[in-house]
């Protein structure tokens, strides 16, 4: 008996716990003084805000970001969706040139200046995908074109004779020619050698050595232009320049003919790899094509989060003045164990953390409602244990004990299905999948630790 | 309750609903959103505030640019407009002609369309299959009286019948209210078939147990009686506390989710009814009808 009411108490600090991870503002809590001393104890260093929420001790620490992740269609913004072309790219090179176009898109978004952006790549049977978040960016034309765009790749080359370029009045440009200067020691000029005269680059090991290397093949146009190039400066640096950034600034051994060259330097194999994925993104590897796009204005993700967070707040105190009116005493401890419930579900959204959509946050009222049930089921048992005139401890655990199997194989059906969704589904239904998976398997729990104990402890005493 | 004595008139008003249901899908058919045919979805509201656009303007101003209107929608702002595909020069005109601003805008390509009406399809598909393996497995043990795999046809049924009962309302309601089955529908026709048969098995669960309990003392058809008697409780109440919550969403939830809603408001009820009104009966009808069989092999 005694266990039972330590775990309640228990499941109570949880759940204030709970409560301010939920549901927080910041706040900070280092030691409490007791009352009629001076003694202050230190208790674990506890701050709570929901952007970084860190518990610990000491050095042990744990860091989270706990605040919840919202949807585009909750929060406003645009996803768009492409697909990249691989029909002119033989099949062993496709992962690598995926990888190159989404590295591309990665840098460019970046100069969007999102908050957090993601991108995400998806392989849908012979498609490959990319599906970009941009939250709070309604101005889609911007977005695409800046995406769309092809990165600029160049080659430059010292020149002695050079007077000053215009290029300098611009600031990004400036910056880029100081670096260039430093590098080329001599007057920095662009080559009309260019990303588009780029066939491909990729990552080969020197026969001898073994050393990585990037090996970059130029179109027929661009093998003519680099010949050209790398005979004016044998001994000398040529740069190469991605979007106003220096990537390599290799020396010229000798004159390049066959449209064919190596950079050499790179320390590992992974930097060739960035090197080489970085070149391919100038040459972008393979045609992109927005396949989908979708915005939603902030204003409508702003009144639709309103809206079924009221719904959720609606639907929870109908859910609890219905167990009420029907269970009285029973009811009320359901009405806890619910609310307990919530908190666990919200803790956990947070904790995975799983991006809360408007179906999403329906998965998540569905499950309260569902959640009842398991209480029902046990008060239905209860009720009738009680009316073959058994003791109301035993009755509680009879009803209990005769209702879980009833939960279980109920359930399982429910989860089944969820599976399935968030296995086939994209983007909201598997919000909805997995928010309806959670509500369902923590009910499960909640019913057989919070509700059980709950029961036992407050409503074994006959009326 | 005698609803086993019954069972004639219950199941004649399912039988009735299923019927028209298949009618209403033959004749109208389901009208597909563009998650699975592609196209673009435009989400408008007027400049001057209040929602003075008029549907025909709509029409007419999609007309201006040789764009096919599927379906128009009221919002509570004002409309969102499903029609085949828009450019962005197409848009701007639209938007101009209406005197309206954008609020939210989607286009889908014709793959992704098609690949997601796919995704539903094997969705679907494996969702019967691992339930029909579940039901299998969960009535496995019972064996005696019963046989398990009438438990779980009759439960099937039941699930069948909740499906076609919520897509035949949602053809009448493509027909009525312009209402178009998308990615979300899909979704809740799935989680439907989960509840169906997760109200179904409490009651099979229980007919299970007082068929080894009490066997002798009653003939088949009072146990099932009672036994749905002593879940009727349960099944009632639990339903009322789903349907509370999804008319909570429906109400207050915004209108963007408001069909999804109303599809499980349809599936649940029918799911209640069936696993009350359908399944067992079909259960006890089965049960009656074969042992007629044996007796007349017998004779």
């Amino acid at each position: 008996m005694n266990r039972r009411k330590l775990f309640i108490l228990i499941i109570f600090l949880f759940s204030i716990l709970l409560l301010l991870i939920d549901f927080p503002s910041k706040f900070k809590l280092q030691e409490i003084s007791l009352p009629f001393s001076d003694k202050k104890i230190d208790i674990p260093d506890l701050s709570f805000d929901p952007k970084n929420v860190s518990l610990g001790y000491g050095d042990f620490r744990i860091s989270r970001d706990l605040s919840y992740r919202l949807g585009l269609d909750l929060q406003g913004g645009t996803q768009l969706t492409y697909e990249v072309d691989m029909n002119e790219i033989p099949e062993v090179d496709r992962e690598s040139a995926f990888e190159s176009v989404r590295s591309i898109i990665d840098r460019r978004i970046n100069l969007l200046g999102v908050s957090e952006p993601t991108i995400q790549t998806v392989r849908a049977g012979d498609a490959y995908r990319l599906i970009v978040e941009l939250p709070g960016i309604s101005d889609t034309e911007e977005a695409i074109n800046l995406i769309g765009q092809t990165a600029q790749l160049n080659f430059w080359e010292g020149d002695a004779n050079a007077a000053i370029d215009e290029r300098e009045a611009t600031d990004s440009a400036g910056l880029l020619k100081q670096s260039l200067t430093a590098i080329l020691s001599n007057n920095p000029k662009e080559t009309d050698l260019s990303g588009k005269d780029l066939k491909r680059a990729q990552v080969i090991f020197d026969q001898q050595s073994g050393v990585p290397q990037v090996q970059i093949e130029f179109t027929q146009d661009g093998a003519k232009k680099f010949a050209e190039i790398t005979k004016r400066n044998v001994g000398k640096i040529v740069a190469i320049v991605l979007d106003d950034e220096v990537i390599s600034a290799p020396v010229v051994q000798q004159e390049i003919v066959g449209g064919s060259a190596v950079i050499t330097g790179s320390s590992d194999v992974d930097e060739a790899r960035r090197l080489s994925i970085a070149l391919n993104a100038g040459a972008l590897p393979a045609p992109l094509e927005l396949v989908a796009q979708s915005t939603i204005g902030p204003s409508l993700g702003k009144v639709s989060l309103e809206k079924s967070l009221f719904a959720a707040i609606i639907g929870f105190l109908t859910v609890a003045l219905f167990m009420f009116y029907i269970y009285r005493r029973e009811g009320f401890l359901a009405c806890i164990a619910l609310g307990i419930y919530a908190l666990m579900v919200l803790f956990i959204f947070k904790l995975i953390p799983v991006t809360l959509t408007l179906a999403g946050i329906a998965g998540f009222i569905l499950s309260i409602g569902m959640a009842v049930d398991a209480n029902i089921l046990i008060f239905e048992r209860m009720k009738e244990e009680l009316s073959h005139g058994k003791p109301r401890k035993i009755a509680i655990q009879n009803g209990f004990k005769r209702a879980w199997p009833s939960i279980r194989d109920s359930n399982i059906t429910s989860i089944i299905t969820t599976i399935i969704l968030f296995y086939f589904g994209s983007g909201i239904v598997r919000g909805f999948a997995l928010t309806l998976f959670i509500g369902i398997v923590v009910s499960m729990f909640s019913a057989i630790t919070v509700s059980r104990n709950l029961l036992l402890v407050f409503s074994s005493k006959e009326k | 309750m005698n609803i086993i004595g019954k069972r004639k008139t219950y199941l004649f008003v399912s039988g009735l609903l299923v019927v028209l249901s298949i009618i209403s899908l033959l004749i109208n058919g389901l009208k597909l959103s563009i998650d699975f045919t592609g196209g673009s979805r435009l989400e408008i509201a007027s400049n001057s505030g209040e929602k003075i656009i008029k549907e025909s303007e709509i029409d007419k101003a999609y007309a201006s640019q040789n764009i096919k209107i599927s379906s128009i929608q009221d919002t509570d702002e004002g409309y969102r407009i499903s029609s085949s595909e828009i450019s962005k020069e197409k848009k701007k005109e639209i938007l101009n002609e209406l005197d309206a601003r954008e609020l939210g805008f989607e286009v889908l390509g014709p793959t992704i369309g098609s690949e997601t009406r796919d995704k539903a399809i094997t969705a679907v598909f494996f969702a019967i299959i691992a339930i029909t393996i579940y039901i299998a497995i969960a009535f496995f043990r019972s064996g005696g009286v019963i046989s398990s795999w009438k438990l779980g046809a009759s439960a099937i049924i039941a699930l069948v019948h909740d499906v076609v009962i919520t897509l035949g309302f949602f053809s009448l309601f493509g027909l009525l209210f312009d209402v178009q089955v998308d990615a979300l529908f899909v979704t809740a026709i799935l989680t439907i078939m989960g509840f169906s048969v997760h109200d179904t098995i409490v009651v099979f669960d229980r007919i299970r147990e007082n068929i080894a309990n009490n066997v002798k003392r009653f003939s088949f058809e009072e146990l099932v009686n009672n036994s749905i008697n002593e879940t009727i409780g349960r099944s009632l109440n639990t339903s009322v506390t789903v349907l509370f919550v999804l008319f909570a969403m429906a109400l207050f939830g915004g209108e963007s989710i408001r069909w999804f809603v109303i599809a499980f408001i349809i599936g649940v009820i029918a799911g209640t009814y069936s696993s009350i009104f359908v399944a067992s009966p079909i259960l006890v009808i089965w049960h009656n009808w074969d042992r007629k069989k044996i007796k007349t092999l017998k004779r």
